[in-house]
This record gives C-alpha cells, structure tokens and sequence, in this order.
C-alpha cells in the first residue's frame, strides 16, 4: 500500500474506530447485552480491515470475516460507521430484529459468514481462499479470530489445511487478548506460545500491538509466501479504563452512568 | 452404487468446472479416476471432517459446486454443527455424499453403521435429502440434485447392490412405483428396497402389495398425502425414531391409511455382522417383512 493511501486508510480508520466503540457500548447499554469487553478488544482490527477494504477497487477487495461472533456490537457498529450496515444499530437485540447478538450475514453484504459457535470463520476462510486461488484472484482473506478459538479443535484442523494448500493468500487475526469465557487463557488452557507452534506448522507470524492502526493496515499488506498469522496483542475492554483485562466484563452491560465515563475517556483518547 | 455416483459425477465434472470431489481421505478405489482426470477438480483434505465441511461451505460461498465424499457418520455427526451453521443456515451449494448408508459396512461395528442420519439432517433448515436404491435410482438422481441448488445429502449404499428398480414406473421425480394387486403399499428407501422386492416376489401375484421406492425426499411433500391404501408398510435401514417411516406417518397424519412401519427399534444391542445379517437381527430382512405383509393381507381380508 502506497504511502498517501495508508493514510487515507488510518485518518478514516481511527475516526470509526472511535465511533465504533461509542457505538459498541450505546448498544450493549440499551440491550443490556453481553461481551462489550470482546467488542472493545477487536474494535481496531475490525475498523483498520473494513476502512481498507472499502478504500481500494471493488475487484481487489479483501474478504473478512469475524470468526468470534459474539463481538458482533462490535462489527456491526464498525459497518454502520462505514455506512455498510443494511440494519440500524438500534434495533441491536430488539425483538424481531436481524441484528441479533452474534453475527448474522443478513444484516451487510460485508459478513460472508453468520458465526457465534466458535471455531467457524477459519475453516470457512479456508474454503474462500482455495477458491480465490482457484479463480487466480488477487483477493486475499482475512479471519480474524479470538484467542479463545485456540481452544477448538477446527483451529488446529485448519491450521495443518492452510499450509498443505499453499494459501498464501489467507490471513489469518488472532485477537490475543489472553481472556476467554471464565477466565484468564493460560489458566484455562495454555496457549503460549502460539507463535512457534504456527510456524512449526508453515505459517508465516507476526506479531504486533492490536491497537496500532498503522501496525494492523502494515500487517495486512504484507506479502506472505506462506498462510500468514498475525497475532495482535489486545486488551479485553481497550478503551474504557474500568473495563480493561476484566473478565466480569465478558458479560456485564453498562449502566448510563458507566456509559458517561467511558464516552468521556474514548473523546479524550481521541484528541 | 458408489462407483455409478462417483463415475457419474466425473462425467458431469468435465462438462462443469465448478463442480469439486471433496474427500476426508477415504474412498480407496473409488474416486482414484475422477482424482486422476480431473486433478484440479479434486481435493484429498485430510481426515478432519469439521474444517473439510467449513471449507466447502467457504467454496460453495464463491460459486463451486462441492461433493463432500466419505463414510456415512464422518460427513454427517462429526461436523453435524457444521453442515448446520455454516451450510444450512447460509443456505449454501454443498452436497455431502455419504457412503454406507445402514449396515452396508455391517462388519465394520456401531461406528460405521449409519441407522440415525435421516433423523438428524432431515431437521435441518433448506436441506434437501437423497436416497437412491440402486445404480439406476442414482442415475437418475444425479441431474436433479446438481440442477438444484442449496444444501443437499445423499444416502449411499457400499455396492453390488444392481438394479433392482428395472421393473419399477416413475411416479412423480424422484418416487417410482411398482403396482401390486391389494389395497397395500410397501413404501422404503435406499437399497433396502431389495429386501422388500425378495419379499413381495415371494407372494402369489394377486396378494402382491405395490412397491413405492423413494430416492428424493422433497418429492415426499406433495405425493404421499395423495395415497389412499388401506394399509401402508414403511421399510427403512434406519431407527424409527424420526426416521423415513416417521415422516410418512407425519405426511398420513390426516389420511384414512393405517401405517405400519419396520426399522431399527433401538440399537442397544452391541452385535456387528454382515449387512444381511443386521438386517435379518432387526427384523428389515425379506422374511420379516414377508410376514408382516402376510399379517396386513390376513388382517385385511378376516
């Protein structure tokens, strides 16, 4: 990517994100729905890959998919800042709405995949990959996954699958925010270190700050020989202090109180 | 059975690059020509049936057309989340093709034997199900399910199973009839059907019940409601339990018929043994389905 796109691409990128996780926490407030934490912590990934995607012609755009569908506050406030969401974002949750808690494909031409059981959205890719290789497509895929999926026995099946076939065209996100579902990943099951073992299976790994706009867009612009991982260190909550590495947070909603105080944090990140 | 579908496909194949065998490493001797003409239409993925059924979902996604080849319970319970979520509920153009249906690898033991598939996948939401007799109900079956798009599941048995269905009338697609002479009809699917026709030729002509084979069941829908026999025997080497007989009692719920059904009752038993066998254990051979005919035509005529 040329350096004057890169910037277009970061300029616009910060602004969604920062809309996004407003957004994010509006929507988990009046749902008083779930995983707000995990929206938070995946929120810059998901608005680096969708502003680039969107940036660049039609026929060289990438294929993203959200394997961890219960950040699905956080996708669907990234489109709707990207004006890409065919649902408005309050209807998130609401009775007899599309845009339900976990990922759901009717709700953008974006989603090429409803997820929310976990371990989904690689092989899928795979699938997507193979399938641009086959079409000798220059688009590339990218899935971006939570830490926790590292638990599931699709990942591994996967990440034999993507070397045998030679997807070099697949980009594998590892959201390593080193929280799941009850608790802390490396008490729960151990995953460290990740990157030797995917790379003892052909990946290429990189591993970079998944909060860094710049270090994300650099990240997926890279060419890759091999399946390429990128394992973007994350904070479960990034953004709203009381709700940083807090695995209460996984679940709770915010109160509007809450929600002020973390509205004024994200205005004065964003300074 | 499997030999005239793989060999069918491949056929179809050359004619539509967008069709791919996709296999979960088995199929020894079977698919080795259709890997070997048409190498760029065939993908060995490894034994790993859940990422293999995500895949082909992913490819179907881009317009391929993927058969997702291996034996009965491999392609169906080991990724049953997959072929729900990522194929049915996307609505997408996969095929699983899955080989053994009932106790075609009888020796094999209980992992092998495939008695519960058409209770699970038959729930699942756009899917459209197959169940082919013999070789000639599979040609015939082949064009329709790659005319049809979506989500699709063919039953098949191992092989040797000829051609049972040579004397039999199309129906409606996908249902073909062989008339007897009594207010009866046996209705059965797959190559249990054998079984049926040794029965009924083993009655004198004018106490032959008529044969109904089904090999399509989204033609169930509109024809079984129209039937109006007395008496209706389901044959099936499956469990009862939401099973093919299932669905036609659910089809005669508010018809005059009165349904029998034969199939698996439970399989607590820990037995293995030829498909024969099996079938003779738990009463789907030709001599119990002969006296349960013999019982409906006594029954019919005190």
């Amino acid at each position: 990517m040329t350096g004057n796109s890169a910037s277009k691409v970061l300029s616009k990128s910060l602004q969604v994100a920062s809309k996004a996780r407003k957004s994010a926490l509006e929507m988990t407030n009046q749902s008083k729905a779930s995983h707000i934490g995990s929206c938070l912590s995946v929120i810059d990934l998901l608005a680096v890959v969708f502003t680039q995607k969107n940036l660049v012609s039609s026929a060289s755009r990438n294929d993203v998919l959200l394997s961890k569908g219960h950040a699905a506050a956080g996708l669907y406030a990234v489109l709707d800042a990207l004006n890409l969401l065919l649902q408005p974002l309050d209807t998130y949750c609401k009775d007899g709405s599309q845009l339900y808690g976990h990922v759901n494909h009717h709700a953008s031409p974006q989603i090429p995949l409803s997820t929310g059981s976990l371990g989904h959205g690689l092989p899928f890719a795979i699938g997507l990959a193979i399938s641009n290789k086959k079409h000798k497509s220059q688009q590339k895929t990218i899935v971006i996954i939570s830490d926790g999926e590292l638990n599931e026995g699709t990942t591994w099946e996967s990440a034999l699958v993507a070397p045998q076939n030679k997807l070099s065209n697949l980009i594998l996100i590892i959201d390593r925010n080193g929280i799941q579902s009850l608790g802390f990943t490396e008490e729960t099951l151990r995953l460290n270190p990740i990157a030797p073992k995917l790379e003892s299976f052909g990946w290429n790994v990189l591993e970079i700050d998944g909060h860094d706009h710049e270090k994300i867009l650099d990240g997926i612009s890279r060419e890759s020989d091999k399946p390429l991982c990128i394992i973007a260190t994350t904070v479960k909550g990034k953004g709203v202090s009381f709700m940083e590495n807090s695995i209460a947070w996984h679940y709770k909603s915010p109160t509007l109180e809450e929600l002020d105080l973390a509205f004024a944090e994200i205005d004065e990140a964003s300074k | 059975m499997r030999n005239s579908f793989v060999n069918g496909l491949l056929e179809e194949a050359k004619k539509d690059e967008s069709i791919l065998l996709i296999t979960g490493d088995l199929g020894y001797g079977v698919i080795d020509r259709f890997a070997q003409e048409l190498p760029k239409q065939f993908l060995n993925f490894g034994i790993n049936e859940q990422s293999m059924m995500g895949a082909a979902a992913g490819l179907a996604s881009k317009g391929f057309k993927p058969f997702v080849y291996s034996i009965g319970n491999f392609p169906t319970f080991r990724c049953l989340e997959q072929i729900r979520n990522d194929v049915c509920h996307m609505n997408l153009n996969v095929s699983i093709v899955a080989l053994g249906a009932g106790f075609s690898y009888g020796t094999a033991g209980y992992s092998h034997h495939l008695v519960e598939d058409i209770s699970a996948i038959s729930v699942l939401p756009n899917m459209s199900l197959y169940s082919p007799a013999d070789t000639l109900e599979v040609t015939n079956v082949l064009p329709r399910m790659l005319a049809k798009a979506g989500p699709k599941y063919i039953r098949l048995g191992k092989g040797g199973e000829g051609q049972i269905t040579e004397k039999f009338q199309e129906a409606v697609p996908g249902i073909s009839i062989m008339s007897g002479s009594t207010d009866i009809a046996v209705i059965s699917t797959g190559n249990v059907l054998s079984e049926v026709v040794t029965a009924v030729d083993a009655l004198a002509a004018e106490l032959r019940p008529t044969i109904i084979s089904v090999s399509e069941f989204d033609a169930l829908v509109d024809y079984i409601p129209t039937l109006r026999y007395r008496r209706i025997l389901t044959v099936e080497e499956h469990l009862l339990r939401g099973g093919f007989g299932s669905i036609i009692l659910e089809l005669l719920s508010q018809s005059k018929s009165v349904v029998y059904r034969k199939g698996i009752h439970s399989l607590s038993s820990q037995i293995s043994g030829s498909q024969q066998y099996l079938r003779n254990h738990y009463e789907i051979g030709f001599e119990s389905i002969l006296n349960s005919i013999q019982e409906i035509n006594k029954e019919l005529s005190a």
